[in-house]
């Protein structure tokens, strides 16, 4: 098996969107939104649904092109990786064969695609599921399989559209925590869209609320000090943060009514 | 696939039809026996057996040959299916200007086409070839321009996310994603490939020895020999089933992932 070069120090990449706006025929998606993601931070985006969440994760995965304003990485930069709402897993291609597909685009050789596929989907804890086809596999591990293809490419920034949206709770509390630890060990931005406060406070080190359409930056909190996993959130300060939250997504849905 | 559940999906599978046919033989022999009508009109299931055992090696080459053009028919129609209907498909001028052509020429009677094929093809095979390729190749087009259109469009965005080319999109992604409607397209096309086969023959078969079924069907009917009709039209029928059979398996072969 080939050696590759241990992760450099901070291997995320930064993500800058300014001045951002999105129209679709007459309604307008997303409104001006200005967005710093630091090197190897992990930012969750949430709002109220139809706000452009969607819209403005894929104006940053180079997929919509914005009408105004810039984005950098510019589209088609390596390193970007995205993870679809759904696992989008060929159904005649076992989840190695599914893992490795980013790799087999590029051009990768077969036997390094099979080692890099087989190590991502550890990654996952998925280690003894390569062999097998993706409808066999639960929801959760179909999942997990989304994830590895977007890990195998060694993102060094990655965007994640509602991944675990679909999910019970327990599942998705794992999920979340196995994704939180990946990004600490590997270091990648991560830019993360949900629906669910919960999941936005347990894995981030910053929320960024948007308004109802048309999407602009409703509000702004810094979760650093929270910590994450299973027992920072059963602690008093994580609760305390997803009830400002709620009130900050309440007042930006609702915007004439006093919160 | 052969333990206990395999076998009695089989008797689940093949018990009732092959009732009904028991069936029907029985209340069609005993009709035979008690109402008795003229040979050349009805003839039982007994004597169209007899008028098989009677004639065997030369219905059973008969068979061969016709089968054997069903089969290069279907196999060339099904190569000019996919390469046509993946052509059409990879582009929207082509595939608005030749489709609704071709869904035309599907509505001309292949009788009416027959003999235009023996002034192109000459007399044999080759007209006969032809004549189940023409009626064999419209499903398999069809199928394989509907099922590349349909892909996912989810599964279209991924390969677009990792730029993928259109040949890897078409490789990768289009063809495994249309397979399961060309299989059914050309399941379709089995049994109608053995139908143009043996029209083919009515219009450019040889007579004599080297007969093929339809030739068989056309000289019986002028001696009034029903039971042999009935037991060329068994043979081409038993074809066609094959034919069906054969490429149900290689289909279910193909795309036993797709069921896993």
């Amino acid at each position: 098996m080939e050696h590759r070069a241990p992760p450099d120090p901070s291997p995320g990449l930064p993500l800058r969107l300014e001045k951002v706006s999105k129209r679709f025929e007459e309604s307008l998606a997303v409104d001006d939104v200005t967005l710093h993601l630091a090197p190897g931070s992990f930012t969750a985006l949430v709002g109220p649904s139809g706000c452009g969440k969607t819209t403005l994760l894929r104006i940053a995965a180079g997929l919509l092109p914005p009408d105004t304003g810039s984005v950098d990485p510019a589209p088609g930069t390596a390193g970007v990786s995205l993870c679809f709402q759904e696992p989008r897993l060929l159904p005649w291609r076992t989840a190695s064969a599914n893992v490795a597909l980013p790799l087999e685009l590029a051009g990768v050789p077969r036997a390094e695609r099979r080692a890099r596929a087989q190590e991502a989907l550890a990654r996952v804890q998925l280690p003894d599921s390569g062999g097998a086809l993706p409808a066999t596999l639960s929801g959760g591990m179909r999942m997990r399989v989304a994830l590895a293809r977007a890990l195998v490419t060694d993102p060094r920034l990655l965007l994640l559209d509602e991944p675990f949206g679909a999910l019970d709770e327990i599942t998705r509390q794992e999920l979340d925590d196995m994704l939180r630890a990946l990004q600490e060990a590997h270091g990648f931005t991560a830019l993360l869209v949900t629906h669910s406060i919960a999941e936005a406070v347990s894995l981030s080190d910053e929320v960024v609320v948007l308004s109802r359409a048309p999407g602009r930056v409703a509000a702004r909190r810094d979760l650093s000090h929270v910590g994450h996993g299973a027992a920072a959130r059963q602690s008093a300060r994580f609760q305390a943060e997803v009830a400002a939250l709620q009130t900050a997504l309440d007042h930006a849905a609702h915007p004439g009514v006093p919160a | 696939m052969t333990g206990p559940t395999g076998g009695r999906r089989l008797l689940s599978t093949v018990g009732p039809p092959l009732t009904v046919v028991v069936f029907v033989l029985v209340a069609w022999q005993a009709a035979d026996t008690i109402f008795d009508p003229p040979a050349y009109l009805l003839p039982g299931p007994i004597e169209i057996h007899r008028a098989f055992l009677n004639d065997a090696p030369r219905l059973l080459a008969a068979t061969a040959r016709t089968g054997l053009a069903a089969v290069v028919g279907l196999a060339a129609a099904f190569s000019l299916g996919v390469i046509g209907g993946s052509v059409l498909s990879a582009s929207r001028f082509l595939r608005r200007g030749v489709y609704p052509l071709a869904s035309l020429l599907q509505m001309v009677p292949l009788v009416a086409l027959a003999p235009l094929l023996v002034i192109w093809f000459g007399y044999g095979q080759r007209a006969t070839v032809a004549s189940a390729v023409i009626v064999a190749v419209f499903p398999i087009l069809a199928a394989t321009i509907d099922g590349l259109q349909s892909t996912d469009p989810g599964l279209r965005e991924l390969f677009r996310v990792y730029r993928a080319g259109p040949l890897a999109r078409y490789w990768k992604l289009g063809l495994p994603s249309a397979a399961p409607a060309i299989v059914t397209g050309t399941r379709v096309a089995a049994g109608l490939a053995v139908i143009g086969a043996v029209v083919g023959e009515f219009v450019s078969g040889f007579g004599g020895e080297e007969a093929p079924l339809g030739i068989v069907i056309l000289s019986a009917l002028r001696e009034s020999r029903t039971d042999l009709v009935f037991a060329a039209v068994g043979l081409s029928a038993a074809v066609g089933f094959l034919l069906f059979g054969a490429v149900s398996s290689l289909g279910w072969l193909a795309l036993r992932r797709w069921h896993a």
